[in-house]
């Protein structure tokens, strides 16, 4: 059994045979987060 | 990195607090229109401010001014201040190689306003002609992209 969290894929790159070329996790927009760090 | 276009910033703020012409009373709310949302892809970053620069009309599955229409199926709704996970069903084009990155999104109404914006996770996303570029769908949390105001 892994420990290792699986993040959530999303966005993938496919070659025209269907195979998996990219991927990348979730994009996360946590429109609070960074209140006030902004410059 | 705020995710809100300034609009809707004020557009929520003003709602929230006594701003409104009434003294005390909270501004209204300027709801989107009632439409098909899409997601806009772009090449260069948005901003607060403004969409970046949206991909040309790719071999099949983006048209420039249409973008991803996400009419199938709902998003699954917040519910107890829980995120939004967009789009439900997975969304793809093939490239044509023109422009070959994707950079950033835009969440916008059927009249092309904006809602939220975002940088893409690890972009730019270089999507090389004849591949498939595809943001994964799914329900809440299992969606590609997932908005958050807490």
């Amino acid at each position: 059994m892994s420990d290792t969290a699986q993040e959530p894929a999303g966005w993938q790159v496919l070659d025209p045979d269907g195979n998996v070329v990219a991927a990348g996790p979730q994009t996360v927009l946590d429109a609070s987060a960074d209140a006030g760090q902004e410059q | 990195m705020a995710a809100i276009d300034n609009t809707q910033i004020s557009n929520i703020l003003n709602a929230l607090t006594p701003t409104g012409g009434t003294a005390g009373f909270p501004s209204a709310f300027t709801a989107m229109a009632a439409g098909i949302m899409k997601l806009r892809l772009n090449s260069t970053l948005s901003t607060a401010s403004a969409a970046g620069t949206e991909l040309a009309t790719q071999t099949s599955g983006y048209t420039n001014g249409t973008g991803w229409a996400l009419g199938t199926t709902s998003s699954t709704a917040s519910s107890a201040g829980s995120a939004v996970g967009v789009p439900f069903i997975t969304q793809s084009f093939v490239s044509n190689g023109s422009p070959t990155a994707v950079v950033s999104f835009d969440l916008e109404s059927s009249a092309s306003v904006r809602g939220f914006w975002g940088p893409f996770n690890g972009q730019p996303v270089n999507v090389a002609s004849g591949n498939t570029f595809q943001v994964v769908g799914g329900s809440g949390a299992a969606a590609g992209i997932q908005i958050s105001l807490t």
